[in-house]
């Protein structure tokens, strides 16, 4: 495991790091942009940390031109040859191949190591690499998995649980390692430099069946697209498993006409020549995979079709010139669990108004309200929802470019952003009111009532934790009635999973809190009871601040029926 | 015949006992469980 991992700065050259911070990212390449873009702010803010990867070979090593800038040395962990001749050599091999890549970074001495990627194999990595603190998921000697910071909490129980996670991943990574962005560090360079081509990229692919469009939906884009922008090309890219599929586009009789127009790349760059493609290309459109991220990373102005599993204001391409075209189906976004048969989402995105914005970003002009309003038939535009990244705030905002009303999940994602930004970051975030249709209003008023019952929850939960407290403190403390508390606390929590059933737009903060309480301070009856009375001060926080938001965003709908005079949410 | 799988069955074995008894594992433990879930996702990958 020694080979091509790079090395540790040898120990008698002086250097110029004072702590090293040790990112893992098992994941995928579009993960491993992500965590990139993340730690880009720290390498200025902290330029005496030393920040090492560690990813998997598969991923890390055809994306080492871009890592190796970012990162002060990349881990590769090769799993092929960790098992390789295992079949007849048995464990012991493989044991000691993973030791040897252990042991090379244990030379690192990690102070602190953050674990991004929130598999069960990166848990368990994290749990046997050496390092002084652990941030992230990690399996503890119970074989139990911990996750001690909140916002590697707040990631597990809203990104990997439901659709309700306001934050873009990139921005959820920063939070993670603790990382304060300014709103002038995470805007990128200008992107439309005068050097860029006239070439639009386009990859039409994504990695499973149900987030990409069918070859004829492309077709008919790129058909519109050359016969309306005359000086375009367009270059379809890809991986070597998606050459068919290519074909498909490129051998339509629609496009018979515009051979010398169409260049064809799928499987036949590296990463790195693919990027330099980006680069150069005035435009990148695709649906959600990580030739997005590539884009944003090469400040390419870019265009994602998402559909399916994808959530948008989780994986947007983390850009100030990206915009994201998403339906408004029901159903959208589904869980890779559900059956799906029909594809609907598919069908409400007319491939019509993904050329009209090709043709307006090609001109080099935004997407903006006022375009949509004059260029877009209402007809299209009742299945849409068209998304501006904004990066003003220093944290990525999704920003609805059509005027339609947002559905329930949109309007708790606001919600959820003030809340968790106030009660964990300290900060306050604004944003205006949002517009309240019938369902939204009724959705809202529903919450109201979860709300009340998780507030008086934590209340009660706060009021037991103390009096178990206040029993141990007794002169002679009462086991019967410390085993009388903690089963109240037990039927709190049952209580609790109750309300998730009846108010499903308060999961986040259900299951934070369960995660929250999951993972408890302390190696005694005090300090556990301790920690469970703040884990229920914060959910009765958590709770309250979202009843006032959504009450005033009641009163604001009511008003506003009327007129409205009051400019943003969190005044 | 696959010797590796053998192997991480018999440890498996070995580490449930050590989780039903209440045993705290230890590293070794760990390394076993880890190799098996990179092994897991490795076959999903190649499938």
């Amino acid at each position: 495991m020694k080979t091509n991992n790079t090395p540790r700065i040898p120990a008698n050259e002086k250097s110029p790091h004072t702590a090293t911070l040790g990112i893992l990212q098992l994941n995928r390449f579009g993960d491993l942009i992500q965590t990139l873009q993340a730690v880009e702010e720290l390498k200025k803010s902290h330029p005496h940390y030393r920040i090492i990867l560690i990813g998997r070979s598969q991923f890390t090593k055809p994306l080492d031109f871009l890592l190796s800038k970012s990162f002060h040395g990349v881990y590769h962990l090769d799993s092929r040859k960790i098992f390789d001749s295992s079949e007849v050599n048995g464990l012991k091999n493989s044991i000691g191949e993973l030791n040897q890549f252990l042991k090379t970074l244990e030379l690192e001495n990690i102070n602190a190591l953050v674990n991004l990627s929130f598999s069960k194999s990166s848990s368990y990595l994290a749990s046997v690499i050496k390092s002084q603190h652990k941030i992230g998921p990690f399996f503890d000697f119970s074989n139990k998995m911990q996750i001690n910071d909140k916002w590697s909490q707040i990631l597990y129980a809203t990104v990997m649980r439901g659709s309700l996670n306001p934050y873009s991943l990139v921005d959820l990574f920063r939070n993670i390692i603790g990382i304060k962005a300014s709103p002038a560090s995470v805007k990128t360079g200008p992107s439309l430099s005068l050097t860029r081509t006239s070439n639009i990229v386009i990859h039409p692919f994504a990695s499973h069946e149900r987030k990409a469009w069918k070859s004829e939906k492309w077709v008919e884009v790129i058909y519109r697209t050359l016969k309306e922008n005359e000086g375009a090309t367009i270059q379809i890219v890809g991986a070597k498993n998606e050459i068919l599929k290519s074909q498909l586009i490129t051998e339509s009789p629609l496009l018979k006409n515009y051979p010398h127009r169409i260049q064809n790349l799928t499987g036949k760059t590296t990463l790195n020549e693919l990027f330099e493609h980006i680069k150069k290309a005035r435009l990148f459109i695709g649906h959600d995979s990580m030739v997005g991220h590539l884009a944003a990373v090469a400040g390419t102005p870019s265009l994602t079709v998402s559909l399916g599993t994808v959530r948008p204001q989780e994986t947007t391409p983390y850009h100030e010139k990206a915009y994201n075209l998403s339906p408004r189906t029901k159903c959208f976004p589904c869980f890779p669990s559900d059956q799906c048969g029909f594809t609907q989402c598919h069908l409400d995105i007319p491939h019509q108004v993904v050329s009209s914005s090709i043709k307006q970003l090609f001109d080099q002009k935004e997407l903006s309200t006022e375009w949509i309003k004059n260029s877009i038939s209402s007809f299209h535009l009742s299945s849409i929802n068209l998304h501006r990244a904004n990066l003003d705030n220093g944290q990525m905002h999704l920003e609805n470019l059509t005027e339609m009303t947002a559905d329930t999940s949109e309007v708790f994602r606001m919600l959820y952003k003030i809340t968790w930004s106030f009660v964990i970051l300290d900060s306050e975030e604004n944003f205006p009111f949002p517009k309240l249709n019938p369902t939204t209003h009724r959705d809202l008023l529903d919450s109201m009532t979860g709300l009340q019952h998780l507030y008086e929850l934590a209340e009660f939960g706060k009021k037991y934790s103390r009096y178990i407290l206040e029993e141990i403190s007794a002169q002679t403390p009462s086991i019967t009635k410390i085993k009388e508390y903690s089963k109240k606390i037990d039927e709190i929590d049952h209580l609790q999973s109750l309300v998730h059933k009846t108010s499903p737009s308060l999961s986040p903060i259900i299951d934070y809190f369960t995660v929250r309480k999951g993972n408890l301070f302390g190696e005694n009856v005090v300090a556990l009871t301790e920690s469970s009375f703040h884990a229920f001060e914060e959910c009765a926080h958590l709770t309250s601040v979202m009843y006032e938001l959504v009450e005033k965003t009641i009163s604001e709908h009511k008003l506003s029926s009327g007129k409205s005079t009051r400019p943003d949410i969190n005044k | 015949m696959d010797i590796l799988m053998d192997d991480i069955n018999r440890e498996f074995s070995r580490i449930k006992e050590k989780i039903s008894k209440g045993t705290s594992l230890d590293e070794e433990d760990l390394k076993i469980i880890l190799l098996s879930t990179l092994r897991e996702e490795e076959q999903v990958e190649n499938k």
